[in-house]
């Protein structure tokens, strides 16, 4: 694995190779299995530097040409203005106003081509940097595997949501590292102990089930039960952690919002600050085949506020520089706008946004033409973001998975991550 | 103001068609490269105005056909109004801007602009007496401008999502306002106060994608001032597919009571996007049908008013109503409509009461006569499109 060398204080304190094999014995895994960190400062400086994803999915394809590339006055443009952002000659989208303040911890790639136009397809390639149904994970899994501390002291890969879209998205990683869905900010379902259950009977039955992993695995592989056991002990760390589920502060709920998505970045600005290693929170609602202008106003209203807050406070926290921040969909909408004021579903020429840990802030990778039907300069894909992500995170995308007896490429061996977008 | 509409006098000499909505036919058709997004006629019935998804508004002359570009906003504009002399062109564009236009000008241009609204600036009303305008934007405030100066002379707050349209009521000392929720507010305009909300069944929530879709696309005060009709949708089954259904709900003035839902002959899913009552006793609406092709219908508007006993299940649960046309106690249906082949996003009387103006998706600005064919007429008509009447 390559270091990355924009985003490495952790490496300071912790060997490459122990984030690597997931070894529990030494460093932050340790730490974190002895029930917290060791010192306060330690603690502190590992909080800050552990490194870890947040995803913001705008599901359904948000339109490009109302956020991140917008062409207005041209035969496609629609009716919406650009306003000047922190970044100087970066223009974005009227309808992100509080984001434009923020671009400098941003950065935009305009020419995305994913070839396809598909809901599913789009999603996939985007989270698995791989076109197509192949049985490989998302960058939140992968994340999960190679920076979550392996005692992690939450699920390490959290997608929050009101909304099920249900993927395998560890494949063949281990389950551990597989997506736990929270729907919304209430608290998952049975997170609480069994009624009928003593706290000390339901601490007995936890001893007498590692007891009887402990016979099965003494002569057979390990590796299935290893998953199972992580599975309970995240089950168990979760239910210990009942309280982040609890009443949100009404004062960061002013800051943030009262509606659903303001609700779910203030978890997720919880579950990143208390361990978690990937957030992913899906905000719905811009497939706009109809009314597509009437429904940014709505939806990017709602998202604007929410997302510049978290953003903002992660950076007031520290944590910026050891956090990835990517705001992305499955694909763009057509410049073409239809008889229902729609756009429709368009991988051509599209465009996100990310920032964070290991990206250089305020650029502006490729371009779409003047009309926006097409890429006309550094055309890239879902396998470049994939690499992209990870080597900004110090992994390296282009080593094997660490699986025995199989070598697997973590990302696509036939591309490379966009070079000039890392720090 | 209301579309300037007299009586037709038949004068002796010459002698006008009769009105009759089931003969209507188009009898001219004005192209644009981009599809429109309303129209207006103007008060003297030498203009009628399209606003596009462009930068500018088109003014064809109706007698000679010749265009001309007003060119100003920078964003579409959605809705326009005139002066009651009809000197005065007053539009409201998405970019916020409120524009001044001499309405005969020969090189159009802008001659006052306010910076109206933050966001859309959706609807420009004329007052009565041509002395004020109003306006609403997605700043969600109601504003009112000194029609000669463009000074700002009130803004009123209350509105919490969007408010899409607002119309003066005919006596100038109240307004209505409808937003993305299908709430009808009434405002007084001496205290610039807000007097009462109204709800509609104009709003729906899409529960797949998390979003509220509704709002008044037009609304019309009849002559009198008895009812006011609100364009919108109602039914919303996934509005980000533009499977919702148009509906034109009327609410009486005097008992503040939603009295009828003005609904296309069928189930059609889609948008109703313009009203105007005609003053022969008629309402008209245009429809934007969810696959692609419009409506012109036309209710009489003695059955729009009558008021209908709702049963005790419908009337506790009044978002009940917001159901399919066959099955909406409410609903009116038409005595005619008009098959066009592009959705309609509007509709504009000219003052004599005869012609209709509708502006398209296809970028067509389709005028249709309401009389019967005259014999060159109907020669005329045979290259026309069937289906338009």
């Amino acid at each position: 694995m390559k270091r990355n060398t924009g985003c490495q204080s952790i490496d300071h304190l912790l060997s490459r190779r122990n984030f690597l094999a997931g070894t529990t014995a030494a460093g932050f895994g340790a730490a974190a299995a002895m029930g917290g960190f060791s010192t306060p400062v330690v603690a502190d400086t590992l909080k800050r530097d552990q490194k870890r994803i947040l995803q913001v999915y705008l599901q359904g394809g948000v339109s490009q040409l109302e956020s991140w590339d917008p062409k207005p006055g041209t035969e496609y443009g629609g009716p919406f203005q650009t306003i000047p952002t922190s970044v100087p000659g970066v223009h974005i989208c009227e309808l992100l106003p509080e984001t434009a303040q923020l671009m400098h911890h941003l950065s935009i790639v305009r020419s995305i081509n994913l070839k396809t136009d598909d809901h599913h397809q789009g999603r996939l390639f985007m989270e698995k940097g791989r076109r197509g149904e192949g049985n490989y994970p998302y960058v939140g899994s992968v994340a999960a595997r190679y920076l979550a501390p392996e005692d992690s002291p939450l699920p390490s890969y959290v997608h929050i949501s009101t909304r099920g879209l249900e993927d395998d998205t560890a494949a063949f990683l281990d389950a551990r590292y597989g997506q736990m869905k929270l729907e919304g900010v209430a608290s998952p379902a049975n997170l609480g102990e069994p009624g009928q259950l003593a706290e000390k009977g339901f601490s007995r039955r936890s001893q007498f089930r590692q007891q009887l992993n402990q016979q099965f695995t003494s002569r057979r592989p390990k590796a299935l039960v290893d998953s199972y056991d992580a599975s309970f002990r995240q089950a168990a760390q979760l239910m210990a952690r009942q309280e982040l589920f609890e009443k949100q502060s009404e004062k960061e709920l002013d800051r943030y919002g009262r509606h659903d998505f303001g609700r779910f970045c203030l978890l997720a600005r919880t579950m990143l600050e208390e361990g978690s290693t990937c957030v992913k929170v899906t905000h719905h609602g811009y497939d706009t085949h109809a009314e597509n202008f009437n429904f940014h106003v709505e939806q990017l209203g709602e998202f604007d506020t929410p997302f510049a807050t978290l953003l903002g406070d992660l950076q007031q926290r520290g944590m910026l520089e050891s956090t990835l921040v990517m705001i992305y969909s499955e694909f763009g909408r057509t410049p073409k706008i239809n008889h229902r004021y729609g756009r429709d579903h368009w991988g051509s020429a599209w465009s996100i946004a990310m920032g964070g840990c290991g990206i250089q802030p305020g650029a502006v990778i490729g371009a779409t033409n003047a009309n926006g039907t097409e890429v006309s300069d550094r055309e890239v894909h879902g396998g470049h973001l994939f690499h992209t992500y990870l080597q900004a995170l110090g992994v390296d995308s282009t080593a094997n998975h660490d699986i025995p007896g199989r070598e697997i490429p973590i990302g696509d061996p036939a591309v490379e991550s966009i070079k000039e977008l890392l720090a | 103001m209301n579309d300037s509409l007299q009586e037709p006098t038949p004068a002796d000499d010459d002698q006008p068609a009769a009105i009759d909505a089931t003969k209507s036919h188009k009898v001219a058709e004005y192209k644009h490269s981009k599809p429109l997004t309303c129209c207006r006629i103007d008060p003297t019935g030498r203009f009628v105005f399209a606003g596009a998804e462009d930068l500018n508004v088109y003014r064809w002359n109706l007698e000679t056909g010749r265009m001309m570009i007003l060119a100003g906003h920078n964003s579409w504009v959605r809705s326009m109004d005139f002066s009651p002399d009809g000197q005065t062109l007053y539009t409201a564009g998405w970019d916020g801007e409120l524009h001044w236009w001499q309405t005969d000008d020969p090189v159009p241009r802008s001659l006052r602009m306010v910076r109206a609204h933050r966001g859309f600036a959706r609807w420009v009303r004329v007052s009565p007496d041509g002395t004020l305008l109003a306006t609403c934007g997605n700043d969600n405030m109601i504003r009112i401008w000194s029609a000669a100066a463009g000074e700002l002379v009130a803004e009123m707050a209350g509105h919490e999502r969007n408010p899409y349209a607002v119309d003066f009521h005919p006596d100038g000392r109240q307004l209505v306002s409808e937003d993305l929720m299908g709430n009808v507010m009434i405002w007084d305009l001496e205290s610039f106060e807000h007097l009462e909300t109204i709800p509609t069944v104009m709003t729906g929530y899409d529960t797949k994608f998390a979003a509220d879709m509704g709002g008044a696309r037009d609304m019309r005060f009849a002559l009198d001032g008895s009812v006011v009709v609100c364009a919108g949708i109602t039914n919303v089954v996934n509005s980000f597919a533009g499977q919702q259904d148009p509906i034109f709900a009327v609410v009486d003035w005097e008992s503040r009571q939603v009295l009828r839902h003005l609904r296309p002959a069928d189930n059609t899913a889609g948008i109703a996007w313009g009203v105007r009552f005609h003053p022969a006793g008629f309402i008209i609406g245009g429809v934007a049908k969810q696959s692609g092709s419009g409506l012109i219908c036309f209710w009489h508007k003695d059955e729009a008013v009558t008021p209908v006993k709702l049963d005790k299940k419908d009337r506790k649960a009044p978002d009940l109503l917001k159901r399919q046309a066959d099955k909406d106690p409410l609903a009116v249906k038409p005595f005619h409509t008009l098959e066009v082949n592009s959705c309609v996003r509007g509709v504009a009387l000219a003052p004599d009461g005869q012609r209709l103006a509708a502006p398209c998706f296809d970028g067509s600005l389709r005028i249709f006569q309401m009389t019967a064919k005259v014999e060159e007429e109907k020669a005329e008509a045979k290259t026309g499109e069937k289906s338009e009447g």
